[in-house]
Parts: structure tokens; sequence; C-alpha cells
């Protein structure tokens, strides 16, 4: 890291730093009174949230008709939007658990808000598999309920029966990585509100932290239950959008049936967890003065990743139509010609605009340094990666093999508003959890800052 | 039950309750629509001697219109939410009668419940019989079925096979209006509610005005011997009209023509080798379709009634594209106009003589077509037939008769009749003589039966202006329609399976119908009416056997549905000289025409017929067969004029003619004549109830929108089957039609024709066709390709190869039935007669205009069309399409909760209590033939007002609710039956075997096999291997559906064979569409 050399050695000064973390972290939770914007933001995303309530309660009541989907489009922006927010998760465990195992220190300073984010976004996607079914209060019977009545058993030669299992076990390792990893910090803030004199805040935190109490043998076995959970954690990076991949791969469609998904689909996923890391962190690392802590290296790095991911996803592209025209196929040929030329032409430049030729910014060093720079192009990433999902989905469907039964897809103002009201949770519910809680594993930044092995000459690693 | 085993059944004990009392007049119909028990609508009740009964006098709660936010509405919504919907129904509050249930100690006769009962009957459809067999369902009809053992359209097209006979979409659709909730309920006096008593008291003045003459009768066309009866009596004191505005008179003043007294052609298709059509369908519009559809089949058929090898030629000259112009080997679109002198060239060509002087005949295209065609005429000269449609003049009868003489057609391929009738005027002479006579006040009275003159009589002859100059005027209507509100008097008529009556198919054949029900709100027959004015009651039964003399054992007639040999007398005719005939400057012009000289053609609705079907919603969603337009209709242009006029697809346009001008949205029709518009009738009615006038949200507003454009409003006497001079301009507006399947030029991309060019390469693969000759010459040819891979060992031991297992799951083994179909691409006329048989069967919902639009109709079995070559002159290809119910089923793989599932017969079955709706079925499904219950289709009828609707419902087929998938069972539940009636027979002894024996071929049937006028649809079981499915899978005219997907699919095609003359250029385009299969 270049800004080592700045920083004191001295066990007396490191202490003051450890205390500095402590406190910058702390003082967000702490604050009497929120940010004036924090509360702007949060009102915005309690509207969104509430709209997006209405049109969940008239998708319910009414049925699946209120949304655009069709005979021939029978999916459309409901598991786009699954598929979309699945692959912001993934960002989340990837800097947790991958980054974790593969001792990229810098992965501390964010590593709990993209935790965050990766179990709201799953929040957000695991709504859609549950709405979009035609009767969602029928929905439990895809889990396998031992019952008396025989054939009531789930189908598990479905695609969608593997995504129950994948997305709920991420779901359950995510939750568990992300608030065991807590625990300390929580219990930091415990003891602070208790030394504010702030009892029922310290309470709170005191039932939340587990009777934390910072021995050696609690960082002992902490240290090996988050070892043990970052390796289960690692292959779900993997395996969920790979499994999230098999609805459409294991398909007969052409467009859908395709081996390529699985790595491309985990690539596109990072990729735009990524984008979707540095859209909320760019803001509000601003916003409640954190840049010390998140500095401008960990941007470089999620850009460079950013980067490279897109260019992997820019590969799956090119390999599709290679693959399209070389299968010799014809349905799978002319897929991909309608794709790019037919009357969804427009999504698909959308889609190679923003995911292929956006990151290519990213070569620039200047453009890595212009944060605002840098978030325009996560939105714009964020777009491409949603229409990565629409063009696969919509196009594919809406020219199939019979052309007697093609069609287009125009959404509905319940389309976009049970979207927009998931992207209201999600802020909503990030938003809370930047105000009260710990937002940065204070514990582990302290572990990795050259602090903590004053005088060693290997001070660059890492404790572990 | 089939009729036929009826026969056996009950040959000997009265065959349904009405004829248990032959004399017993039929009891008085409760007076409001609703009736609350057996008592009462049995009327035996002491109720009607309640004063309460007649508290209220019916209809006098409501205005007459069906305003949908009306204070009668709103009672019966409010009604149906406190669940009292039977009474706010009726008159008021009123306490539920007293009711007493008694045991049903003893059955009665014929009645299992559970099960269903046919009956024999015939509808009167604009002229022309329909013999049917009614399906009744514990005393309530659900659907209807053509009549098997009818001579005029019975019998099998396959020698050897089981009885058949089609129904026309109309005639089966007609059953959705019997449970119409907006039929009219109750009789109206100057639009206020009346009773049917006070309607008869008033008749005693009505038959005072008879009697001083001055009374005129309007009828629609009636082939009812009991109204001819009837109308004989009434014949010196009133003068009898009679008017259809879709006619086929043109053809009686042709005939009239050339040999002196009207007589009426019936082609005999069945001994035809070439059939030429001038300007005519043969097989939806003509009125004797029915017969026509089979007897083409037979000779169509490779080896049919022509002998081995031979199959009949088409020929085709029409300006709008039909069933019969798709199907036709060989098609010239022409403009209407252009009819006659093609027909005077072609009896030149064929007797000698002068061709008149057209520019259009010069021109190659028409010149090969003439001279190739009269050759081949010549050359089967007597196995040959010229027919001309309805729209042509006189004239073009005329000359056709004479070519069909020179043919040496008649007595071999044409029979001519006489008419009882044939001295009548035409139509259009009558309704205009009427119309005179009532302007010029000379009409006293005006009773019209049925139709509904106010909405379809020419324009110019402004009917509802002259019907307000006569002082009474009954109109005895199933509707309280356009004409209805402008007579003094409106009374229910019955709808056909409510009443007696009789009528004659094309041929003359007298056909009878019985009553399954009661009139549900007490309607009266047109005999019934004409035997109230003549001052006596009679019940319909009694004017029927009255008519009809006593041909023979009265219930076997009414149980066979007809009158064995009645049909009309072959006519003798000999050949008069043809009037002068003179051609006007347009009909002698070239096919290029300038803008402002258009020929506008009136088409009928493919939806409405005229317009009478305004209210059924079956109908209006059953895609138009070549357009695949739904709930509307529209002006077709060809590519090339829309081109050059400047009109697009679904914009607005306005055509003008003469003075009189109509606004309604373009369709460009490939294949449409150039400079001939297309003009569809039976759209734009303000009063035919809920399915056509509807609140629409236009903008936050609800306005009443009503389906369709009235075209009526340009046809005059003068324009009266194609005008002439009309003009056509764009108005600028968009209008988006619902068409189920996309538009030619349907939503291009960046590379405009990419769609395009994609269907013209993949529709030959799809529906495969093969020429006639290759199909003789080269015995190796076969539809479908050789597998490279063998999964059966037995197939593939047969063919030397060894068999290799294909698929991830183990393929599936069966014992007892394995059900499978097969479907004839050659004889399949798309005359979409499965679509409703399968919409009426299977309690299919209806989604409207905008859900069609949204791409959500739910047509189980629907009919794809492609476009092939020149737009101008194109190719036409179509395939039914249903769930093909794969072996290697794709939706069964990614059902989540196991909800489509493979039975042990081979059926993908469908548990609509399972599915939870995610629809990857649908996703997965290459076929694309899954439906989603995307809304609450059948919300409307927990509305009180629809409840009668839910009657028509078929009991034996679930009723989906909203958010499952749906798709063809293949019937399954026809499969049960006739497994349950075949083991009960058995077990009583009735029937030799064991109970678990495989079912007889041709035991169950689908009901869009039965509906199939040809019987292109066969099903049945493949595990028998002398079932015809079975030797039909094994024709080398069978090929799968994208058979590359592996699906393995239960229902075969079997390619068409096309028979083009060798000596006809191949048009481009049509090379590739001949040579679909391998070779």
């Amino acid at each position: 890291m270049t800004t080592e050399a700045a920083i004191p050695t001295e066990p007396g000064k490191a202490r003051e730093y450890f205390r500095t973390v402590t406190k910058d972290v702390a003082w967000i939770a702490e604050a009497p009174k929120p940010h004036k914007l924090w509360l702007a933001a949060l009102t915005v995303a309690v509207c969104a949230f509430g709209w997006g309530i209405f049109c969940i309660y008239k998708l319910v009541m009414t049925g699946i008709g209120v949304w655009g989907n069709s005979n021939t489009v029978c999916w459309a922006w409901d598991i786009t939007n699954f598929v979309w927010w699945i692959g912001i998760g993934h960002a989340g465990t990837l800097i947790s658990a991958v980054l974790y195992l593969t001792r990229q220190h810098w992965r501390v300073s964010i590593n709990r808000s993209a935790e965050a984010m990766t179990i709201f976004a799953v929040m957000a996607a695991g709504l859609f598999p549950l709405l979009h079914t035609g009767r969602p209060w029928f929905a439990w019977w895809m889990i396998p309920i031992p019952n008396d009545m025989g054939s009531m058993w789930p189908q598990f030669r479905s695609p969608l029966m593997w995504d129950v299992f994948a997305v709920t076990t991420y779901m359950t390792t995510s939750i568990l990585f992300w608030y065991m990893g807590m625990v300390p910090d929580l219990a930091t803030f415990r003891d602070r509100c208790a030394m504010q004199g702030k009892n029922l805040k310290s309470a709170i935190y005191g039932v939340l932290s587990l009777g934390w109490r910072g021995s050696a043998r609690q960082w002992h076995r902490y240290e090996r239950a988050y070892l043990i959970l970052a390796g289960l954690a690692t292959p779900l990076v993997f395996s969920v959008h790979s499994v999230v991949s098999f609805d459409f791969a294991t398909s007969q469609l052409p467009g859908w049936h395709t081996t390529i998904f699985p790595p491309y689909f985990v690539a596109g996923a990072i990729f735009s967890g990524f984008a979707m890391v540095l859209t909320l962190l760019i803001p509000l690392r601003y916003l409640f003065n954190l840049k010390h802590i998140i500095k401008q290296e960990h941007i470089h790095a999620m850009c460079r990743i950013m980067l490279a991911t897109g260019m992997m996803v820019g590969l799956a592209y090119a390999s599709e139509f290679f693959i399209a025209w070389y299968s010799g196929n014809p349905f799978e040929q002319f897929t991909f010609v309608s794709r790019a030329f037919g009357p969804f032409w427009w999504a698909y430049f959308l889609m190679v605009g923003n995911n292929v030729l956006i990151p290519q910014f990213f070569w620039s060093k200047w453009v890595r340094n212009n944060n605002i720079l840098i978030w325009f192009l996560c939105i714009c990433i964020n777009i491409g990666m949603w229409f990565e999902r629409f063009v696969i989905i919509a196009t594919s469907l809406a020219r199939s093999f019979l052309p007697s039964a093609w069609s287009y897809y125009h959404p509905t103002r319940y389309d976009v508003g049970v979207f927009v009201g998931t992207i209201g949770m999600f802020l909503m519910l990030f938003l809370l959890f930047f105000r009260f809680a710990p937002v940065v594993a204070i514990s582990e930044v302290k572990g990795a800052s050259p602090e903590a092995h004053a005088g060693g000459p290997g001070s660059k690693g890492g404790h572990h | 039950m089939s009729a036929k085993e009826h026969d056996h059944d009950h040959d000997h004990d009265g065959h349904h309750h009405h004829d248990e009392q032959p004399s017993a007049p039929l009891p008085a119909t409760p007076e409001h629509g609703y009736w609350m028990s057996m008592r009462e609508l049995a009327g035996t009740a002491d109720w009607q001697q309640q004063p309460s009964a007649k508290e209220f006098p019916p209809g006098a709660d409501q205005p007459p219109a069906l305003d949908p936010m009306s204070r009668r509405n709103f009672f019966h919504l409010m009604g149906a939410s406190a669940g009292l919907a039977g009474i706010a129904a009726g008159a008021g509050c009123r306490r539920y009668e007293k009711e007493e249930i008694v045991p049903l100690a003893r059955r009665p006769e014929n009645q299992v419940p559970g099960t269903t009962l046919q009956y024999a009957t015939t509808f009167d459809f604009a002229g022309s019989a329909q013999p049917m067999v009614a399906t009744s369902y514990e005393g309530r009809p659900i659907h209807l079925d053509g009549n098997p053992d009818h001579p005029w359209n019975g019998g099998g097209i396959v020698p050897g096979t089981k009885r058949h006979a089609g129904l026309g979409t109309f005639a089966q659709a007609s059953i959705l209006h019997l449970y119409d909730p907006d039929r009219s309920q109750t009789p109206l006096n100057k639009g206020q509610g009346a009773s049917l008593d006070s309607f008869k008291a008033s008749l005693a003045e009505l038959r005072k005005l008879v009697d001083q003459g001055g009374v005129r009768i309007l009828s629609e066309a009636s082939s009812s011997q009991t109204v001819a009866a009837l109308r004989a009596r009434l014949a010196g004191k009133v003068q009898w009209h009679e008017y259809e505005p879709l006619s086929w008179d043109n053809e009686r003043a042709g005939t009239r023509m050339v040999f002196g007294r009207a007589v009426r052609p019936i082609a005999r298709l069945d001994k035809c080798e070439t059939i030429v059509t001038i300007d005519c369908d043969l097989f939806v519009e003509h009125p004797a379709a029915a017969r026509y559809n089979r007897d083409f089949a037979r000779s169509r058929r490779k080896g049919g009634s022509l002998g081995p090898n031979k199959m009949n030629r088409l020929w085709s000259v029409e300006s709008v594209f039909s069933n019969t112009g798709a199907l036709a080997d060989h098609r010239l679109p022409l403009r209407s106009e252009h009819g006659l002198p093609f027909a005077m060239a072609l009896d030149a060509a064929i007797s000698g003589g002068g061709a008149p002087n057209a520019e259009f005949l010069k021109e190659n295209k028409v010149q090969t077509f003439l001279s190739v065609l009269a050759d081949e005429l010549k050359a089967n000269a007597g196995r040959a037939v010229v027919v001309a449609g309805r729209r042509q003049s006189p004239e073009v009868h005329a000359v056709v008769a004479k070519i069909n003489q020179a043919l040496g057609a008649v007595g071999a391929t044409l029979d001519y009749y006489d008419l009882p009738d044939a001295d009548r005027p035409t139509h259009l002479q009558s309704i205009t003589a009427l119309a005179k006579d009532m302007a010029g006040g000379k009409v006293s009275a005006l009773v019209i039966l049925g139709g509904n003159p106010v909405y379809d009589a020419p324009a110019d002859l402004d009917f509802a202006g002259a019907l307000g100059k006569v002082n009474t005027t009954v109109h005895l209507s199933m509707y309280n329609d356009e004409t209805s509100q402008k007579c003094t008097w409106h009374v229910p008529q019955a709808h056909f399976l409510e009443a007696w009556g009789d009528a004659r198919t094309w041929d003359g054949t007298l056909s009878l119908a019985q009553p399954l029900i009661e009139p549900l709100w007490g309607g009266l027959s047109n005999a019934e009416m004409l035997s109230l004015l003549l001052g006596e009651e009679r019940t319909g039964m009694e004017l029927v056997q009255q008519a009809i003399g006593n041909p023979g054992n009265w219930k076997q007639l009414v149980h066979d549905g007809f009158v064995p040999n009645t049909a009309f007398p072959p006519a003798q005719v000999t050949l008069g000289s043809l009037p002068q005939i003179n051609l006007t400057p347009s009909q002698t012009s070239g096919s290029m025409r300038k803008a402002n000289e258009l020929e506008v053609v009136f088409h009928y609705s493919s939806f409405t017929y005229d317009g009478r079907y305004s209210n059924n919603a079956w109908l209006w969603e059953t895609p138009d067969f070549l357009t695949k337009v739904t709930w509307d209709n529209y002006a077709m242009v060809s590519p090339k004029t829309a081109v050059q006029l400047g009109l697009e697809n679904d914009t607005m346009i306005t055509v003008k003619i003469g003075d009189k001008s109509v606004k309604l949205p373009c369709y460009t029709m490939p294949g449409q004549a150039p400079y001939s518009i297309g003009l569809v009738l039976g759209g734009g009615r303000t009063q035919a109830g809920h399915v056509t006038t509807h609140p629409h949200n236009v903008g936050h507003k609800f306005e009443n929108r009503v389906v369709g454009w009235d075209t009526y409003k340009v046809r005059t006497t003068a324009g009266f089957d194609y005008a002439t001079g009309a003009t056509v301009s764009a108005t600028g507006d968009k209008y988006e039609l619902a068409d189920t399947q996309d538009h030619w030029d349907y939503r291009p991309g960046i590379f405009k024709e990419l769609g395009k060019d994609e269907i013209q390469k993949r529709s030959p693969g799809l529906v495969r066709e093969v020429a006639a000759a290759t199909y003789d010459s080269n015995k190796t040819w076969k539809a479908e390709e050789e597998s490279e891979f063998w999964d059966d060992q037995e197939e593939a031991a047969a063919a030397g190869k060894k068999a290799r297992h294909l698929s991830l799951f183990e393929e599936h083994e069966y014992h007892g039935h394995r059900w499978a179909m097969a479907i004839d691409l050659g004889t399949c006329t798309g005359c979409n007669a499965c679509m409703v048989a399968c919409q009426s069967e299977n309690n299919v919902p209806v989604v409207g205009r905008k859900e069609v639009i949204n791409n959500r109709e739910m047509s189980w079995i629907r009919i794809d069309r492609y476009f092939q070559g020149d737009p101008n002159d194109p190719h036409v290809v179509h395939q039914p399409l249903a769930c093909q119910q794969c072996e290697n089923a794709p939706c069964e793989q990614v059902c989540p909760v196991g909800a489509t599932q493979h039975s042990d017969e081979g059926l993908n079955d469908m548990a609509y209590n399972r599915c939870i709706g995610t629809r990857y079925c649908a996703n997965n499904c290459p076929y694309k033939v899954r439906r989603f219950n995307f809304l609450d289709w059948n919300k409307e009828f927990r509305d009180a007002r629809a409840k009668v609707r839910r009657l028509l419902f078929n009991p034996d087929v679930t009723v989906r609710m909203r958010g499952v998938m749906e798709k063809c069972t293949f019937c399954v539940q026809r499969i049960q039956n006739a497994k349950i009636k075949a083991k009960a027979q058995i077990r009583s002894g009735q029937r030799a075997g064991t109970i678990d024996q495989p079912l007889p071929d041709g035991e169950v049937e689908t009901a869009c096999q039965v509906a199939c006028p040809t019987e292109a649809i066969v099903f049945g079981d493949l595990e028998d291997p002398n079932s015809r499915v079975s030797k039909l899978h094994e024709d080398r005219r069978q090929y799968a559906l994208l058979p590359e997907m592996y699906t393995k699919p239960r229902n075969r095609y079997l390619a068409r064979v096309r028979n083009p003359n060798p000596k006809m250029p191949v048009a481009p385009g049509a090379a590739t569409a001949g040579e679909g299969g391998a070779k």
C-alpha cells in the first residue's frame, strides 16, 4: 500500500490510531441526529418501497396479468430482476469469503457493507420467484415438507427446485457470515453505549453481541468459525449463479440452451455486484467521512475487478455468437442475429455498450481517481447488467421455434413498480444498516492495519 | 354418447321428454327471467295466482337498454354480493318459495345423473339447415356437433370408418346465445317492459289490419316448411318480404336468365377432377359448405373417391382471399368486377366464340392461367365443375351455367334443383320494394321475423326512416337490437334449441328441430309468432307436425333429425341463349387502376357472419383464418395497392363510395386483388349486447366502445355485392388490430426483413408439402427425414441400425393405451371449426381484445398460417396446432411441483390444482401451446347477471382459476367417459370382453375431431396396430413438428399433397414450398 510510510509505527500512536478507527465508525451510529442527506435518501427509499408494496398488492390480488408477460414471453421483468439482484449479491460474498481466503486485506474496509448489500439484494431477489408465480400463496409447495398428502412433493428434475435450494443456502450462509463477523463490533458498540450512559441502546447491542467479551478464547473460536464459514461461502459464489443459470441452460430454448452460462453468469454477477458496491459506497463514504478507511486504492482495486469481469462478460457475448454460428443450428443462429438486430436491438446495444465498452474507461488511472465519473460508470454497468438478463430472457422467448408464436414485450407500470419497490426496499435496509450497525469491520480493519504489526519487518502481512 | 349408439339404446322407448305428451301445451314460462324452483319453471305451482307474482309487471323495473350502469345492473351486483342473486334478479324483494324436496324414487326415463344425452336437431342458418346433434347434460344443452346420420353432410370420407359430420363455426357457436344474459327477456312496447299477454292482446288490432290488407311481413331467409305453410295461409292478406344481407339470390337470377326459371346448382365435388371457383368460398361461406367440405375431401384424398392415385385440382379466382383460395392449387387474385369478363373469356376458350375485349385478359399471368385452365377443363369434361360465388352478378352465374353445360357437368358433377319458391323476388328487390312502400305510407303494419334490417339493409334505403312511417311495427328478435328499438313492439325470439322447427338443407332435405330446454326467457319461434298472428295459439310441435304432414313415424323422425328422401327434385333444364352482356369500362380495364377507381368488395365476417353473431365472444375471439385478426372488422388492401395509396397496416383509413364513407382499420392482406378493397361486414353494432358494446377505459373515462366498424353504412342497393369508383385515404390515426399471429412485416429491428426472411426459411419445414407428381413418381419420398438415431429396438432392427438410448430419462412404458393424433394438412380447410369445438368442450375462456393484443389468448388449438413467396400473390400454408403430447415432454421436466405429468396412457396431463404458475413449462415448450391464466378470465361469471352463462359449462372439465397453466388434454374427459361406459357395458353383459381390454378404434373422439368437416383430424390408440391413427403414423406423408427437439410428439402431421398443373409456371417462392420433406 502506498500510504504505509505515513502511518506511525510506535505502539502508543498505534493505540491512538485504533481508537480513531473505532470512533470514526461508531460515530455514525452514535450521532444523536442523522445526516440530512441520509434522511432524504431514506424518505425516497421508503416511498419507493411503499409504492412497490402497493404494486405487489395489486399483483397478488389481480394476477400476473397486471404485468406485461404474455403466453409467448412468459418470463420478463420478474426473472430479469431476480437474476439481477442475485448477481448483485455476489460481490459481497466474493469480498468477504474469496478475498478473505486469498488474503486480500484491502477487503476489510468494504466487506461489512458489501455483505449487508448481499443480504439485502438476496432478499430483493427472493421476492421475485415468489411473486412471479401465478398463485404465490401456494409457492411453499416448492419446499419439500413431509406431509400426508402423498403426491405433494417437489419435482427435483426442475432447475427451479435447484434454485430454491441454492438461493436459500446462499441466504442462510450470507446472513450467518455477516452477523458473525459483526459480533465483536457490536460488542464494541455495546460498550461505548454503556460508557455514554445509553442503557437501552447498550442493552440492544448487548443482546445482539451474544455475550462477546473479547477473550483470547473467544477470538480463537471466532477466527476458526470465520474461516470455516468463509470456506463454506466460497463455493457458493460460484454455485449460486451457476444454478440460477441452469434455469436457462438446461431448457430447450435457443439463446438459453448453452453450456457457457455458468461461468458467464458468475462473471457477470461479480461484475454487477462490484458496480453496486461502488454505487452505494462512493456517496456514503463522503457522507459519513470514511475516506481514510475506504481509501481510493480500494476503489482502484474494485475498478480493476470490474474491468476484468466486464471483459469476461464481453468474451462471453462474443463466444455466444461464435458458437451459434459454429453450431450450425439455424434456430440458435437466428436467435442471436435477432437479438442484436431484431426488434430488441436497442436492448442488446444497451447491454453491450454498458457492459463491454463502459468498463474500458477503467484502464485510465485518471478515471479511477475520478469518483463522480466512477459512480456514473457504475450506474451504467448496473443498467447494462439488468439489460443483459432482460436480453437473454425476453429476446429468446419472443422469437422461439414457431414464428406463429412470435411476439414482442411491453412492460406495464406494475412491472416497473415492483422493481422500483425492491430498489426502495434495498436502499432502505442499506441506509438503516448504515445508521445503526458497524458499517466497517472495525476489528478487522485494525487487524489488517500496519499498526497491528508495529515494529515487525513483515508488517505488510496480516495477522492471520 | 354418440348419436349412433343412441340409436341402439333407445329405439323403443321415447327419445326425449318432449315426446311423452305430444298434445300437451308447452308449460307457461315464468315471465321474469330467473326461476326458483322446478315447480315455478314448469308453471304448475299455485304461485302464479299469488298477488305478489303480478305485483311488478315484468320489465317494469328496468330501462329497456342494457346500460351497464343501469339501476337494474346495480341491483344485480348488489344482489350478488349479498348472496341473494336469485331474489334481486326477480322482481323486487321476495321470499323464497316454500319448496318441497321429493326423493327421485323413480328415475326419469333416459336420465342418468352425470351422463349426457344427445338429440338430433336442426338450425336454420340464413335459409340453409345445419343438421346437428346437441349434447345435453341434465337438461341443459352444452355442445353442438354435426349430425353424422343426416344424408346431407353425413357419412364417412374414408370408407370403412365411423360415420362423421363436421359443423361450422357459426352453427357451433350459436349455443352461446342460448345462455346469453343479454338476450331479450321480456316483450317491449315502445321501449317499455310489457308482458306477453299484453302483446297477445294487442294482436287483435293487428289482425284487423291484416284483414284490411296493408300489413307486411319481413322475414329473414327461412327454409322452414312450417313457416312456408303459415305463410301460405296468410297469402293474399299480407305481402311477404324476405331479406338476407348475404344473399345467394344472384344464383337464382342467373339461372333464370339461361334456364327460364330459377334453379339451384349444387356441385358434386367428390366426382370432380377439376374444380374452378370464381369469387366463391366453398368451405365456409357457401350454404352448401357442409356437403362441399366433405365431398371435396373425398376427391382430394389420394386414392379417394376418384380412384387409385387420383386427386382433384382446385383453381380459384377471387378478390378476397378465402379458405378456398388458400387451399387452391392455382389461385388468381382478380377484382370481383373482373369476374364477368373472366367467365366470358373462359366460356369462349371452352366453347369457342370471341373473348371479351378486356385489358386485363391480355396480361401474361391471366392469359396463361386462362389457357391452361381451359385446356384442363376440356380434357376433364364430365369430371369438372365451375362454381361462382354469391358476390358475382347474375350474368356470371348465367355464363357459368353455360360453361358447365359445355363441360357436360350437368348430371355428372353438377345437379340443378327446382325450388319451391322459385318465383320470389330477390332479397334485394324485396327489401327495396318494402322500404319504398313504407316510405310511401303504403304499409299500415310491419311484422319483422328475426333479422336486423335497420342495421343491415342497404344504406340508401334508409330503412330506419321508413320504419318510422309505419304505425305498428313488431320485431321478433333474440335481442333488443337496432331494429327492435325502432319498432313499436319487440318480442323475444326463442333460440333454436328452445323451439320446435324444421328447415331444409341446401339440397332440400327436410330436417327437424326439437327443443332441448324450455325457453329460458319465454321467447316465441317464428312459426309460433305467425300462428298468433293468424289468431290461433298452437304449440310449435303442432305447427311442425301439421306442416310436414305425416311422412313417417314422428318419433323416429325427431330422433333422426330429418325426413328421408325429401331433397328437392332434380330439375330438368334446357339451356337458353345468354342475354346480351355489356361490360362497363372498369370491367374491360387492366388490373392497374387509378386511386379513385377502386373496387370495394363486401365480405362476410368470420366473426359475426353478417352481424348477427355480434354478441358472440367465442366467434369474436376465433381469429380469422387468414388475417388472424380478432375482435374487429377491417378493410383488406393488397400490399402493392397499400404502398401506392399510402396506406399502412394498423392505421385508420376512410373508404368512400359515392357520398357515403366509413372509417375503419386497414389490414394489408397478401393476395388481395390489386385495387380491390375487401370490406368485412358485421361490425360496429351499437345494440347487440355487452360483448360488442362495452364500457371501455379511454383515457381514464369510461366510454361505450363498439367492437368493429359499421361497414353497412357504405353498402347501397347499387353496390350491394361490390361497388366500384370508390376512394380510400389514410386518416393518419393509428389503430392496433388484435391479431394472434404476427403481421407480414411485424416489428422490424435494424434489419427490417429479418423476421420475415426467417419465416420464409422456416415455414416449409414446419408445414411440409409435396407436389403430387413427386409424391407419385418418387415412391421413396418421405415427409420426415431419415433419423440418424434409433432409440426403439424394434424400429432400429427393422432399419438395420443399432438402437441407442438418447434421452436423459428412461423411456415411458405403456400397457393399454397410447393416445395419439394425426392431422392431415392436405384436407384442412382452416375453417376454425376445431377451435370453436374445443372452446365449447373444454370451457376455454375468452380474454377480450386487449388481452389478445397482449398475446394472452387461451385457445387450446390454434391454426398457424404462413405466407410464402410474392406478397401480392402468395402461397398460404396453415397448420392446426394443439399440444403435441410429447413422449419426451420438455414441460414435464421443468415443473418444480410436478403439476404436469406423463400419464400411463401417454397423455401429458395437467393437474390444475397442483400448478403454482411458474410458467416454466410454457417457456420450455417448443410449440408454445401452453396457455396461462394471467387474469381471472371467469370473473364475469360471478356477476349475478351472467350466472346463466354458467349453464353452458361442460361439467366434466374443470373451470380453471387464475394463475394456473392449461393446454390441450386430448379431451381426456372423453377418454375417461368412454372407458367408464365400456367397462359398465362389459360388466352388465351388454358388451363382450374383459374390463381391462383396450377400447376399439373410433370409440373415443376428441371435440376437434368431431367438428372437423373434412376429417382432417384423426385420434386413436397407437397400441392398437390396426387403428387409423397407427396406420397414419406410418404413412409416408407423416412427420413430426420440430423433430430435432427430440420431443417425440404424439401428434403427427400428414404433409399436404399439392396438385399443380404441370403446365403452369412455378411461382417464385413456391419452389421451396413444394419440397418441404426429405427427398
